[in-house]
Formats: structure tokens, sequence, C-alpha cells
């Protein structure tokens, strides 16, 4: 068994009269310390397959297995402490709480952790080391989105779940961003999963899943992925 | 255009929280604005209206000499008098099943003015039916169909004169036929101002003017023209009626009074008058009666006096007639005996004649005897002269026969006619008879005896001796006759002196008699004399004593005159005392019940209005902000600004109108509605209408329409400035800042890091930190407010009657003089029952006390007979808490009287008791007093001002163990007791009596409790908004739901409990003017505000805040978490 499944999973909206299904019968795996890209356009259901996968909404059918423990169907409850021990969020507009310090907004995910990493570590480890005192305002969107990454990071999570996370970035920082989530993945063996539209960046992902109207529509490995450096979009 | 109305639209559907939150906020902004205001114009307006229905008089006239049809013309004549009508009311007492009870009867003389409102039953239409007071049926426990009798109290009035003033009702009993509303009277006689009066109204019964005939009119009253159309609660009213008032005293009083004045004095005048014309005449026939007495007394003694004399005269005559009678009898007796002496001479001749007789016929005898024997012897010797000498003897016999016949014959005529001479010249011619016949005899024996000598002289001398013997024997028959002739003469003579002797024994005894008669005509006489004089002197006596009497009775009905003069000369002149409805308890009543609860619906509302409003701008911001990306949208999509607005100008319009119109209706409906039921208790008005205020109606929505609206104007306003790309993109969320608090490094340091994240919130969001506060500071205040309001009239009891007023029970009395003699004193009872522990009587009776503005109060006098001892009863402290004592000269005066009538220390009032005697005074204290109003002197400084001191009241303490309300309501019964109040039952009484105001602070409380809950729901639903992002990025990091609530709830605690730390000085504060707010009268409105009363003001506000965050934490729950971090708008 993968150590991540998502098997059969439908997902469909009631809007009035009509049902729109957002997901439709997609399945996929990753294994364990995989960096996945999930790639498709606007509306393909890729958001709301890793909202479904991170514990924040709910399939209408299928399974999401995470590390031999079924998600779906687990209760509000259950799913909160899911999100927190298990999984790491990086937004693309960051979500940082504005009146933090760089370092307090890594603090407030480690409170919730109990093996949490040390926030000042982790934002070391992103490179942040001299902006701890820092409230987001006074951080470039790269090294806000850096504390975001430190932030998912901190929880020490089985998933690190990131949201088109160079989508408000410019080229450069985007592609350092990309590599600090490469670098994780790599040295911390965490499962990293990546979604995107821009596919340009399918051959950093040691697996590519490719997205098309809430379908799966290829999965591909990679043996041998692409450093972001190298990749030119 | 179309798809912007369904935006519009869509928008209304999709913040329907929001418009919720808008409009109710504006409703209770709104509500509050006008509730109480509008309720109590209601009261007022809907009194107005009952009055002017039943035309409540403007102004009432009472005169100390009363008043006349003359002065209700007068007074009619007055172009500004529209109505004008006499009033008579008397005190009786009433009598109904076991029970006496002292009301207050009045003919019904007019039915325009005071009309009585009939609330049951049918008006009296015969003069012996009559229609009473809701209060009547309340004291009395009488309905419709029950029949009661009067009697009136004119014994205890003192003055003969008033006496006279007061008519008789000629009917006295009368059967109830229906219920009135006096129109003077409009408080519920079950209901709460029962306390305020001070004393009880008596329970008034009309009845039809047939029932009485009175000379005056008790009072006057009379309605001012054009004063009903203005409302009487306004400044006109009162301007209206007090300059017609003024005019009144300055033009009209005068006049009558001297009118009234001198027509008592000259009826008093010709009263008296006529009274001395009928004594001076009594007086006048008096002394003609005495003087009559007198001249008949004098001529009746004249009268006696004479037939005294007469009786003398007559006795005088008598004692002439007697002597005469006596010298009669002398007379009689001195013939008597001479009579008897010639009788017994001539008897004792007779005797001596008759025994010579006897002798000579004894001799006679022997001679003849001797003449027989010589005869016999001769006779053998003479036998022929005896023939002869018989012969001549016979013839000589025969002669000397017929002489002594003759002699005899003229004896017997002698002696027939008593004649003595003649019976002896008879006797002697007998005699001489005999001696012839003897000689005859001689001679013719010698012739015989010489012719016959032997034979005659023998037979002569026999027949000499046979005639001898014959003779002999005739001159014994003639002895024996004449013995026979004398005895039965003697016999005769005997029986006629024994006669005579007799006569004069009856003439003696007459004479006895007479003179018996003539002494007991004597003692009559003397008797006469005595019973003269005594009579004379009785008679003379009476009269004078008549005399005298008559010069009393003059004297004393000079002096009575001369009084009764005199009490004319004293007769003051009258005086008018013209009162306003502000006399009337009602109407006062209602006056100061609006006036307070207005003047708390002006306070109160004010800080209300604040914080609605400013609440509901913080909405309507937020709703604004919320909408930029939008906003910019439709900017860059070519709107113009004003189309752009509009959304939000009709948003907000809808909502804040919604609200205005909900907040109108229960500002003039709901509110009043409620508050109706409240003054049903109090007041017994018929109906209550609702009237909209328009300055009030209009101006508190305009308020909030135009604060809502123009708040989202502004905030589109600042926003169009910018341009249409800066405002799609999200707006620089604002930067977070170092809090002063984390350079406190030590105490920072110990905060949990949540606790961090809390403190850095509250310093980042300073308009919602301020809004919170204020809101809750505000709303705290106001409950505190309320509460105070609720411990000051609570605390009143216990300050007024634990800590002032001592005394158990307050009785007042009026005791008959029967009653009193009977042992029913006041007294008595005081002394008599065990369970009295101390007492202390005192004069207590309402007065009145004007100000040097003329606003006058009712308080009460209580004058104890024994100043020294009345701390012990009451406590007497200035209002700096300084004990007082009260000496000869002070006259002390509770607070609330000395505020009402804004008089100080050392100022001068006017304090008029009940019978109208006034008296200019200076306050010496005011005295710290909460319940009532009293005024305090010594007896001595009464008794120095007025008249007629006497004690009918008394501050009673009761053993410990006894039972006040029982022995209150067994006091209460008994005769002549007039009231009896025990603290005990006021203090039971006194919630009820506080409705109203429970009632208010009931809405103040609420309202606040409604208002702090808008506020903060508000505050927390817009602070959820506003960081939807940050909660839902926190929920995602896996904060569970309850770590989200307290991340969010903690603020709002925290807040709130700054707002509550702030609110409840405020609300101290706002406290502390309550007495200035709440000027009612006869109670000074001490502020108390218990401890328990802050925590519950916090608690509530806490308790708001739970319940908020019940509903708030289903909308964080709400939060999704897709939805809020997908993008940014």
């Amino acid at each position: 068994m993968a150590y991540l499944e998502f098997q059969h999973i439908v997902k469909e909206y009631q809007t009035g009269e009509t049902v729109i299904r957002a997901l439709d019968d997609a399945s996929f795996t990753v294994e364990k310390g995989e960096l996945a890209v999930i790639l498709g356009t606007s509306g393909a259901g890729k958001t709301t397959a890793l909202n479904i996968l991170g514990g924040m909404d709910t399939a209408t059918q299928g399974q999401v297995i995470v590390d031999g423990k079924e998600v779906t169907g687990l209760s509000k409850y259950d799913l909160t402490t899911y999100r927190r021990t298990d999984i790491g969020f990086v937004f693309q507009f960051y979500n940082l709480v504005p009146n933090l310090t760089a370092l307090e907004n890594v603090e407030l995910a480690a409170q919730v952790k109990s093996d949490a990493l040390d926030a000042r570590e982790t934002l070391e480890k992103v490179g942040l080391s001299d902006r701890l005192g820092h409230f987001p305002a006074q951080l470039s969107g790269g090294e806000q989105q850096r504390v975001s990454i430190a932030r998912a990071l901190a929880k020490n999570p089985k998933l690190l779940l990131c949201d088109e996370p160079t989508g408000a970035l410019d080229y450069v920082t985007g592609k350092q961003i990309l590599t600090l989530l490469q670098d994780t993945c790599r040295n911390e063996k965490i499962t990293v999963l990546i979604i995107t539209h821009n596919s340009a960046l399918a051959p950093m992902a040691d697996r590519l899943i490719r997205f098309k109207s809430g379908k799966v529509t290829q999965i591909t490995t990679n043996d041998h992925p692409t450093p972001i450096a190298e990749i030119e979009w | 255009m179309h798809a912007y109305g369904k935006d519009i639209l869509r928008t209304l559907r999709k913040e329907k929280k929001r418009f919720f939150a808008i409009a109710v906020i504006t409703t209770l902004g709104v509500m509050m604005f006008s509730g109480l205001q509008a309720s109590c114009t209601d009261l007022r307006r809907s009194a107005d209206l009952f009055f002017d229905g039943h035309t409540l008089h403007d102004l009432e006239i009472v005169s100390t000499l009363g008043l006349t049809a003359d002065d209700v013309e007068a007074l009619s004549a007055l172009s500004d008098t529209e109505e004008v009508a006499g009033r008579y009311v008397e005190k009786v007492t009433a009598s109904f099943a076991d029970n006496t009870m002292d009301i207050d009867l009045e003919l019904l003389y007019d039915d325009r003015i005071d009309r009585p409102y009939l609330a049951q039953g049918r008006m009296c239409e015969a003069p012996d039916e009559t229609i009473v007071s809701q209060r009547f049926v309340r004291d009395t426990g009488l309905g419709v169909g029950d029949t009661f009798t009067i009697t009136e109290n004119t014994a205890e009035e003192e003055d003969a004169e008033e006496d006279e003033e007061e008519a008789d009702f000629l009917v006295t009993r009368f059967t109830i036929t229906g219920v009135f509303t006096d129109v003077r009277d409009v408080n519920n006689p079950y209901g709460a101002t029962a306390y305020r009066g001070g004393m009880d109204i008596t329970p008034l019964a009309f009845v039809l003017p047939e029932a009485a005939a009175p000379d005056v009119y008790t009072s006057v009253v009379l309605t001012v023209t054009d004063a009903k159309e203005l409302f009487c609660f306004d400044d006109a009213y009162v301007q209206k009626v007090r300059t017609f008032r003024r005019y009144l005293e300055e033009e009209i009083k005068e006049q009558r009074e001297e009118a009234r004045y001198t027509s008592v004095v000259q009826e008093a005048t010709e009263k008296v008058d006529e009274a001395e014309e009928d004594v001076r005449k009594e007086l006048a026939d008096a002394l003609r009666e005495l003087e009559e007495g007198e001249e008949e007394l004098n001529e009746e003694l004249a009268k006696a006096l004479q037939e005294l004399v007469d009786a003398q005269k007559k006795i005088e005559e008598a004692e002439a007639e007697l002597a005469d009678a006596r010298r009669e009898l002398a007379e009689a007796e001195a013939e008597l005996a001479d009579k008897e002496q010639e009788a017994a001479d001539a008897f004792a001749k007779a005797h001596e004649e008759l025994d010579g007789a006897w002798a000579t016929l004894i001799e006679k005898a022997s001679e003849l005897d001797v003449a027989a024997y010589q005869l016999a012897e001769g006779e053998s010797a003479l036998a022929e002269g005896i023939a002869q000498a018989d012969a001549a003897e016979a013839a000589a016999r025969s002669d000397i026969a017929t002489q002594r016949q003759q002699a005899q014959v003229l004896l017997a005529q002698a002696q027939a006619i008593s004649d003595p001479v003649m019976v002896a010249m008879a006797q002697a011619a007998l005699a001489q008879i005999d001696a012839g016949e003897a000689d005859l005899n001689a001679r013719m024996a010698q012739e015989r005896a010489r012719i016959e000598e032997q034979r005659a002289r023998l037979s002569q001398a026999r027949m000499e001796i046979d005639n001898g013997r014959a003779q002999i024997e005739e001159g014994w028959k003639e002895y024996d006759e004449g013995l026979a002739e004398l005895e039965r003469e003697e016999a005769e003579a005997a029986a006629e002196i024994a006669d005579a002797r007799r006569k004069i024994e009856d003439a003696r005894r007459e004479i006895a008699d007479g003179e018996a008669e003539l002494a007991d005509a004597r003692k009559e006489l003397a008797d006469g004399y005595a019973e003269y004089e005594q009579a004379k002197e009785e008679g003379e006596q009476e009269l004078a004593e008549g005399y005298e009497e008559y010069e009393e009775g003059r004297q004393e009905a000079e002096e009575e005159i001369a009084s009764a003069r005199e009490e004319i000369e004293e007769i003051d002149m009258a005086t008018w005392y013209i009162r306003d409805r502000d006399a009337m308890s009602a109407f006062n009543n209602i006056k100061s019940d609006s006036e307070a609860i207005e003047s708390i619906g002006t306070v109160f509302p004010v800080v209300f209005f604040l914080v609605a409003i400013l609440i509901s701008l913080t909405a309507v911001t937020r709703m604004v902000e919320e909408d930029r990306g939008l906003l910019g949208t439709y900017k860059a999509l070519g709107f113009s600004d004003v189309r752009i607005r509009r959304k939000y100008m009709i948003f907000t319009s809808a909502a804040s109108i919604t609200g205005s119109v909900v907040g109108s209706v229960c500002a003039f409906c709901g509110l009043p509605a409620f508050l109706f039921r409240i003054f049903d208790i109090m007041y017994i008005l018929p109906g209550y209408g609702m009237f909209f205020l328009p300055v009030h109606g209009l101006l508190g929505p305009l308020v909030f329409i135009l604060g809502i609206v123009g708040a989202a104007y502004l905030t589109c306003l600042t926003m169009m400035r910018e341009t249409p790309a800066s405002l799609m993109r999200p707006k620089s969320p604002r930067a977070g800042k170092r809090v002063w608090l984390e350079k406190v490094t030590f105490l920072w340091e110990r905060l949990s890091f949540l606790n961090k994240v809390t403190a850095r919130n509250l310093y980042r969001y300073k308009k919602r930190l301020l809004m919170t506060v204020f809101g809750i500071a505000g709303c705290t205040a106001l409950l505190l407010f309320g509460f105070a309001i609720r411990d000051s009239v609570h605390g009143l009891m216990p300050r007024q009657y634990d800590e002032t007023s001592l005394y158990d029970l307050l009785v007042v009395a009026s005791m008959t003089e029967e009653e009193a003699e009977e042992g029913k004193s006041l007294h008595d009872y005081l002394t008599r029952d065990e369970e009295i522990a101390s007492y202390l009587e005192c004069h207590i009776t309402n007065v009145k006390i004007h100000n040097a503005a003329d606003e006058e109060l009712s308080v009460q006098l209580i004058v104890p007979s024994s100043p020294e001892r009345i701390q012990d009863y009451i406590v007497l402290r200035d209002t700096h808490g300084t004990p007082v004592t009260l000496s000869d000269g002070d006259v002390l005066v509770t607070r609330n009287a000395a505020e009402m009538l804004s008089f100080a220390e050392g100022d001068e009032v006017r304090i008029q008791l009940p019978d109208l005697q006034t008296k200019e005074v200076g306050v010496t204290h005011v005295l710290q007093y909460y319940l009532g109003n009293v005024v305090f002197m010594t007896q001595k400084t009464y008794m120095q001002w007025f008249e007629d001191f006497e004690t009918n009241g008394a501050m009673v303490m009761l053993e410990n163990e006894v039972d006040e309300e029982a022995y209150r309501e067994d006091f209460a019964t008994r005769e002549g007791v007039l009231t009896c109040l025990s603290t005990a039952q006021v203090k039971s009484q006194f919630s009820q009596t506080f409705l109203m105001m429970d009632a208010v602070v009931a809405i103040i409380i609420g309202m606040s409790a409604l208002l702090a809950f808008a506020v903060l729901f508000t505050l927390s639903t817009t602070n959820i908004s506003e960081r939807e992002r940050e909660l839902a990025t926190i929920k995602v990091l896996g904060f569970y739901d309850r770590e989200v609530h307290a991340y969010v709830d903690k603020e709002t605690l925290i807040l709130t409990m700054i707002g509550v730390i702030i609110g409840i000085p405020v609300g101290y504060l706002f406290s502390l003017s309550l007495p200035y707010i709440l000027r009612l009268p006869s109670m000074y409105f001490a502020v108390t505000l218990n401890h328990i009363s802050y925590v519950y003001a916090a608690v509530l506000s806490l308790v708001f805040l739970l319940a908020v965050n019940l509903i708030t934490d289903r909308y964080l729950n709400r939060i999704d978490m897709v939805e809020a971090l997908k993008s940014v708008e």
C-alpha cells in the first residue's frame, strides 16, 4: 500500500438545481518521501483534491488513506486533529497572521503540535534567520512564503501540501521557493504535494499527476527529477 | 442596471445578519430615544384629554368666609372664565353594616365642570341616590345597590356661626347607583399612589343638590377661557392659568373678599340688631311685667290692710256690744235680785199673813171650840136666842162675805198686777172685813142675845159656832187656797226668776261666747297682720328679685350683644385662596411621574443613542470595506460613483428605516402599551391614547438614518478616491506592531504565546477596542444606573424606617368629647395597651407650605408634646448627618420639601394649616429625610403662631414580641382612630408604590441588556468577518474549534471586561445624578447602590458576552477554510 492513497474520489457541489462534479472518480497514489506535482488547468479539480487530501474538505465518495489511516469518514474533530498533526499547508497567498512576527507565525503552528520542530531553527532552515522579528507586512512575498513554509514544516507534518506556492511570486523568488520545497522533500524526507498549473514544473516531480475536468488523466513517475535550478519557464 | 439591482437584492439576502444588526440597533436607539418620552406624553395627553373631556377645573377658589352665588356670578361675568360653578362638599360620617367612615359628600351642582366619569352603574337621579368614587368602594367595600346612612359632624364644629353655614342634609340615607372616577382624583385607590399623598384622601360621594340646601359654597371652581385647548402640562397652560390667576388676585380677589366680608358682617350685624331688638323688647316686657306686678302687689297689700282694719273695727264693735250686753246682764241681774228680793219679801209677807191667818184660824177654832163648849153649855140655856142670833148673823155674814169677796177680788187684782201695795191693801181690806165681820158677829150676838138672848144667842152662838166653824173651814179653805195660791205664785215667781236667771245665764254665756269669738277675731286679726306683713315682705322681696333678675338679664343681654358685635368686629377680612391644578394630588402625581420618567428618558437615551449610533457606524463601515474588491470591480467596469454608492445607501437606508419604523412602533406603541399597564395600576384614567411626538419621532430616526447612511456614504467616498486597481488589490493587511506591553519584558515573557497573540490583536484593532469598550462601558453604566434606581428606591425604606423613623406606628385620631369621656381617647388607648412600649403624643396634621414664589407643597406637621423625646422616635439630622435638636422657635423642614420649593435654612416659608391659618416662618434646619415631607416644631412655637393646639396623634413603639401588623389592624378600627400607619405595612406596600419605577428600571435594564447584546454581537461578527482569513488559517493549521473560539472570545472577553471596568464608575457617576434627575414630591431620592448591583451589572454584561459568544462561535465553526483561503478578494 502506498503512503498516500487517493482512491475513486468523487466530489460534488450542489448549487441550486445543478450538481457540479469537481472530482470524478479521481485516483492516485504517492509514496512516502516523494515530491508529487499535481498539474492541471484552472477548474481541473486539483485544489479540490488537495483540500480533501488536507482534511479541509470532505469527499462525496471514495477513500483517502494517508500512512495507513483512512482520512475520509473522519469526524470534524478528527479531521482537525489530522490537519494539526499530519498536514502542513503552504498557500498561494501565504496566509500569515499579519499581527504576528515571522517567528510567531511559525510558533503559532508549533503551538498545536507536541513534536513540533523548533520554530527558530525551522526559520533558519528556510533562510530567514535574520528576519525572525519582522511582521509579514515587513517581508517580501518570497520571504512571506518562506515563513509560510517554515510554519508548515515546524509541525513536522506527514504531508506538505502546497497550493500554487509560487502563484503570487516572481520568477526568481518562485524558483527559490520551489527549490526550498524540493530540498525540504529530499532532506527532511517529507512527502510534498505541489499543485500548479505551470506544466514547466513537471520535471521537478518524482511523480506527476495530471488532472483534467476532475479526472486524473495521467500519472507518471520520474526516477530522476530535474533540480529546479535547471528548469526554465 | 438590472444586474446591479440583483446585486443589491443579493447583498440584502447575503448580509441579512448585518442588515438585522443595523436594524435592531436602530430599533433600540429609536425606541429609547422616544419611547419613555412618548409614554409619559401619552400619560399626560390621555390625562389631559380626560381632564378636558370632563372639564377639570383650572382654578379652585376657597375663601375663609365661604363663597356665594354672587361670587359665582361675578366670576362668570369675567371674559376669561369659561365655566364657573360653586361646589359644596361636607365631611360626614357614613354608616353601613357595622362600620362607620368619614366621607366627603359633595353636591352634584354642575354637570359641566369636574364632571364625574361614570365607571359603573348609572347616575344618581333621585335625592336619595348617590354615586361614589372608586376610593369609596375600596374603603367601604360597598358597591352599586348598597345603601349607607350619614350623620353630619356638626357637633365637632366649635363655632356657632359655622354651624349655621353647615347645611343639613335633608336626606340621610343614600343608595349607591353608580361608581365614578373623580376627574380630580385619578389616583388608583388600589394602586401605587396610596402612599404618596402623605395621608389618604377621603372617599367621595356625589348626591343631587336636592339632598341638601347649603347657604354658601365651600369653594368655587372655574375653567379659564381657551385653557382647555392648551395642553395642561405645558408651560403655555401654566402661563395662561397663572396670568388669569394673577388677574384674579390683583383685580377681583380683593373686591370679592370685601363684598363677602361686608355681606357677612352685614348679615351678622343685622342678625345681632334683630337679636338686640328682640332682647330689648323682651326686657321691656319683663320690666313692664315687673312694674305691673309691683302695682298689683301694692294694691293687694292695701286691700289686705283695709280688710284687716275692717276686721279690727268689727272687733271693736263687737267689744262694745259685748260691754253693753255685759252691762245689760248686770242690770238684769240686779233687777232679778231686786225682783227676787221683792218676791221673797212679798212671799214672806204672804206667808206671814197666811201664818197669821193660820194662827187666827187656829185661835178662832179654839175660840169656837170654847164657844161651842160655851154654846153647848149655853145651848141648853141659849135655846131661842140662837135661832135669832143665827138669822142676824147669817145676814151680817153674808154682808161680810160680799165685802170679803170684793176685797179678795181686789187682792186678786192686786196680785194679778203683782202690786204688792195693792195686795197689801187688799189684804188689809180683807182683814178689815174680817174685823168688821167679827164686830158684826159680836154686835149681832149681843143683839140676838138681846132678842133671843139666850136662844138666839145660843143658836146664834151655835150658828156662830157653826158659822165660825164653817168660817174656819172656809178659812182653812181660804188658807189652803191662799197657800196654794202663794205656793203657785212662789213657784211662778221661782219659775220666773229661774227663767230670768236662765236668761241671764244665757246672756252670760252669750257674752262668754262673744268674748271667745272676739278673742278669736282678735287673734285672727293678729294673724292677718302677721300674714300681711309677711306677704308684703315676700312680695317686695320677689319684686326685688324680679328686678334684680331683670337687671341681670339685661346686663347679660347687653354683654351678649356687645360680644356679638365684638365678634363681628373680629371677623377677619375674607381671604381667598386660589388653587390651581397642582393642588390636586393626582394631577401632581401624573405630572411628577411623567417628569420622572421623562428625566430618566432624557438622560438614558442619550448614552444609549451614542452607543447605538457608533456601533451601527462600525457595522456599516465594515460592510463597505468588505466589498472593497467589488467596489473596485464596479468602478473598473465604469459605474459611476453615485451608482456604486447607491447600493450601500439603499442597503443602509433599508436597514435603518426598517429599524426606525420598528423602533418607532415600539416607542410610540409598544413601550407605552407596556407602561399603560403600569399606569393602570397607578391611575384610573378611563383610557390611554397613543400620541406621536413629531420632534422625537422624526429626530431619532433621522439621526440614525442620516448617521448610518452617512457613514456608508463617507466610507464609500473614501474608498472611491482610490483607483479601481488599488481597490481590487487586497487591502494590504494592517501591519503588525509591537505593543508597549512587550517592553514590559518580565510580564510579556510570562504571557503564554496565545495570550501574547491576543494582546497584540487587541492593540491592533484599536477601533474595535474603542468601540467595544465604549459600548460595553455604556451598557454597563446604564445597567448600573438602572440598578441604582432600583436600589435607591428600595433603599429608601431602610433609610427612612430603620435609620430615621424609628417608631413602629404613627397614629392620628379624632375623638369626639363623648368618646373621650367614655375612656376611648387616644391617650387612654395608649396608656392602657400593654403592647405599647412607649409613645410620644403629638399634634399631627397636614399643612401646606408655600415658598416665596408661592409654589405650594403638602407636608405633614408634627408637633411633639415633649420635644426632647423626639429623638427616640425620629432621628433628626441635617443634610450633612449632624444631629439636630428641636428647640423652641425651631422650624425643621425635610430635605425634599426644601428642594421642591427651593428654599434653604434661614429662608422664610409660609405655613398654612387646614383651617387656613397662615404664618410666615423662618426655616431653621433642613432635615435629612426620605419619604414624605414633615415640618417639626415645638408646642410652644406652634402656640405662638397658631391657635388650637391639641394632641391628636402619637408615635408609638411597640414591645418587641408584638405582631405589628395585627396590632395595627386592631388599632386602626378602634373608634375615633383616623389613621394608623405601621412602618411594617408601609414597607410591605412600598414595592407596589414603586411599580412604575420598577417598570422603568426593568425597561432600562432590559434595553441596556439588548443594547449590550447588540453591541457585542455586531462587534463580534464584524471582528470575525474582518479576520475571516486569519481564522481560516488557524483552522487549517489544525486549531480545534474551541481553540479557535478561545482565540477570538478571549479578545472579546478582555474588551468586555475593560468595558465593564470603565462602565461601572461611569454608571456610578450617572447614579449620583439621580436625586437631581428624579425630583419627586415627598421623596428625597438618596442614592443607594448595593455592592451586589455592581456585580449584577458586571455579571450581566459578561453573561451577554457569553450568550453572544455562543452565537458567534457558531459563525466561527461555519467559516469555510476552503472559501476563505481560496483567493484574496
